[in-house]
């Protein structure tokens, strides 16, 4: 299943290795991260709390691969994009990109590191200076790198723009005369500037009507394809993160709790949130109405400030006895198929997409 | 499941050539235009399309509740339970709201007032409609109406503010003040878009109890496929301000007549199939103030292959087929061979998603 869902020739390092990224050395490896906020509250500010955004968080990702990284809002994967980007400072771990390992590099040392890793946000709107032109938006990158004079910079321009689908005329509009799909291919042609290896992309078509998604998703397996990119993809869209992305990451409160090759995760997985997820998504076809099995959770989701001890996932689960309030579960492979699973109680729960 | 034909009753609401206008700086633009929809008593129809197609503002004319003075209703008729909205005054058109329509907004958060508390929000709907009744009755009718919704120790968070209660425990609030006059017409408009994939589905368990425990016909407007065919029996899709089709659930989702619902479920990342590369619709939803001549779908279109008729006529939305669907499209009868060719493109049938 994982090599028919991709258009040719997209993921050739993680074809070739069967979906695993675990051979010779990977483009980038989280190791153990963790990003605590302190906030102040009470009358006189004085009670700080501190609050585990991201608590440990492990993750590779080769050349030319995607990793999809999933999970409902608060659960930390924006926060684990942003440490990655060295956009939020992370309170612990290393993020080894390329053999090197960012966590304590100082800012004149990350310019030269993001020439390799570049981002896409949510929202274009947000991500673009409004006062900016396009074109001057994705020349910057460019001249902040120093990438040769004018002309060679109009040209880039010009060829990045029709890389992403657009035209060279687009170059002298401002962002508020492009629609939203349109302006997350200028989100897009700026990300690949300085022809980056990795993309970290967040949430980069949740703000699009479906057709629009589409387009989006076609062109950046496109890209990727052509430019050999590997993509961290954060999205809440179970669907959409199965089509484009090789292996899957699901997070829950601030930790990854599953962790294995695409058809893994959506057939056969094992900790039962992401079993929950599965479940829960609304299938396009109304002759499966009620047939899908869905496990509706109970409760909401904890606050990182006071996680549940052992297992987080504990107060939600339908498994959970007195070892998983006791006992943190590690994210190891339990079962023998390559999957990662931080559930004490795992087991297979095959989900039959195809019937 | 009741469907016009089985049902054979009156409609809890008819729309009839609905026409609503805004007028821009760029001149006066058709948000709906000549909309024709009903909803029987019991029923959920989906409302469906892209943002700017006139959905959201479709339910807003049928509350009363187009934003004047920008907006008016032009044309059209809305009869629910048998009375004509349209004409109505402010009046007439508050007592009918809430009572025999109420409406499920989108983001629940900022659809409740912060500064109540939840039970005396709900409770204010209630005794809007019912003069007589005691605060002490419409307390408890509250706390019985929470509980319905799923709200956990109702009893004691029903003096809860807003924000003492997450999104998804908001959203069952709203549909708890929707419900709590047992309505004829429920409108949801987007009801589960803000709220993650565990949480929608609890949601969308409330809203369908909740259908079938007042029998109150539901309106769902959404953009999400999965989401309408877990809950819709009819669906009415719309572009730039009309209805393009309207079949039912099975219909829509395994034979779709109108190549932009084709497009919409070509260019939807799936689960349950292996889909090698999704077809995407070219192009963007046009502009109201510039909705392309004859077919507003034209540009956009698969199906057109550069024939003038697309561009000259305005298809009209006529019934095909014995079942009572309809679409609107000139070559509506090519679609059975365009399915095949998107099949093949796409390496799967995304209108066959199972063989049951």
């Amino acid at each position: 299943m994982s090599a028919s869902i991709r258009s040719e020739g997209v993921s050739h390092a993680a074809a070739e290795s069967g979906g695993h990224a675990s051979t010779g050395d990977p483009l980038l490896a989280v190791e153990d991260l963790a990003v605590h906020f302190f906030a102040r509250s009470g009358l006189l500010r004085r009670v700080g709390s501190r609050l585990r955004a991201v608590d440990g968080v492990s993750l590779s990702l080769a050349a030319g691969e995607t990793l999809g990284l999933v999970g409902e809002s608060g659960c930390g994967k924006s926060t684990t994009a942003l440490a990655i980007m060295r956009l939020v400072q992370p309170t612990s771990g290393r993020i080894v990109f390329n053999g090197r390992d960012l966590a304590g590099y100082s800012r004149a040392q990350l310019r030269d590191v993001r020439r390799g890793i570049q981002m896409v946000f949510q929202d274009p709107h947000a991500s673009l200076n409004p006062r900016l032109r396009v074109g001057a938006s994705i020349a910057e990158p460019l001249q902040i790198h120093g990438n040769g004079d004018r002309a060679a910079v109009r040209t880039r321009v010009v060829e990045l723009l029709e890389m992403v689908g657009l035209d060279r005329v687009h170059a002298d509009r401002f962002p508020h005369q492009f629609s939203g799909g349109q302006l997350q291919r200028v989100g897009i042609a700026r990300a690949l500037a300085l022809d980056p290896q990795l993309l970290v992309l967040d949430e980069p078509v949740s703000a699009l009507d479906v057709s629009i998604q589409a387009q989006v998703i076609t062109l950046l397996q496109d890209l990727q394809a052509e430019l050999g990119l590997a993509y961290l993809f954060i999205s809440h869209d179970l669907s959409v993160v199965r089509h484009v992305c090789d292996r899957v990451a699901v997070m829950y409160l601030g930790r990854i709790v599953e962790q294995g090759d695409r058809a893994s995760i959506y057939r056969r997985p094992s900790h039962p949130y992401t079993q929950s997820l599965l479940s829960a998504v609304p299938r396009p076809d109304p002759r499966r109405r009620g047939a899908t099995g869905r496990i509706v959770l109970t409760g909401d989701l904890p606050t990182a400030v006071d996680p549940p001890s052992g297992c987080r996932f504990r107060t939600r689960c339908w498994k959970a006895e007195q070892l998983c309030a006791e006992d943190s579960p590690e994210l190891v492979d339990r079962l023998g198929e390559g999957t990662l699973s931080a559930c004490h109680f795992a087991e297979t729960l095959t989900f039959d997409h195809k019937l | 499941m009741l469907h016009p034909t089985s049902g054979g009753g009156e409609p809890s609401l008819s729309v009839r050539d609905l026409t609503v206008e805004f007028d821009t700086p760029q001149g006066i633009v058709r948000a709906v235009d000549g909309v024709s929809f009903d909803v029987f008593p019991g029923e959920t129809v989906a409302l469906v399309g892209e943002s700017g197609c006139g959905k959201t503002m479709t339910a807003l004319a049928i509350l009363g509740l187009v934003p004047r003075p920008a907006g008016r209703i032009a044309g059209g008729r809305i009869r629910c339970d048998g009375r004509n909205l349209l004409g109505m005054s402010n009046r007439e058109l508050r007592s009918i709201r809430g009572a025999v329509a109420s409406m499920v907004f989108q983001e629940p958060a900022s659809s409740l007032n912060p500064v109540f508390t939840v039970g005396k929000q709900i409770a204010g709907v209630l005794r809007a409609h019912d003069r007589g009744l005691s605060r002490r009755a419409a307390r408890d009718r509250v706390i019985e109406l929470l509980r319905s919704v799923g709200v956990p120790d109702a009893a004691s968070r029903i003096d809860d503010y807003p924000h003492q209660w997450s999104g998804g425990m908001c959203q069952r609030a709203l549909i708890a003040m929707a419900i709590a006059n047992r309505p004829r017409l429920l409108i949801a408009d987007e009801p589960t878009t803000a709220l993650d994939v565990t949480i929608q589905a609890q949601v969308l368990e409330v809203l369908d109890t909740a259908r079938r425990e007042t029998g109150a016909a539901t309106l769902l407007i959404t953009h999400d496929l999965g989401v309408v065919a877990e809950m819709a029996d009819r669906v009415v899709v719309m572009y730039a301000g009309r209805v393009i089709e309207t079949a039912t659930v099975d219909e829509i989702f395994h034979a779709p007549r109108h190549p932009y619902t084709l497009g919409l479920m070509a260019s939807l990342p799936r689960l349950d199939i292996d889909v090698a590369r999704l077809v995407p619709i070219p192009g963007q939803p046009p502009h109201l103030h510039r909705i392309p001549a004859g077919c507003a779908f034209h540009p956009r279109c698969r199906l057109r292959h550069g024939r003038s008729r697309c561009v000259e006529q305005s298809p009209p939305l006529l019934q095909v087929g014995p079942t009572g669907r309809r679409t609107a499209c000139h070559f509506h009868d090519e679609m059975t061979t365009e399915v095949a060719v998107v099949t093949e493109e796409m390496g799967a049938d995304p209108t066959v998603a199972a063989t049951p």
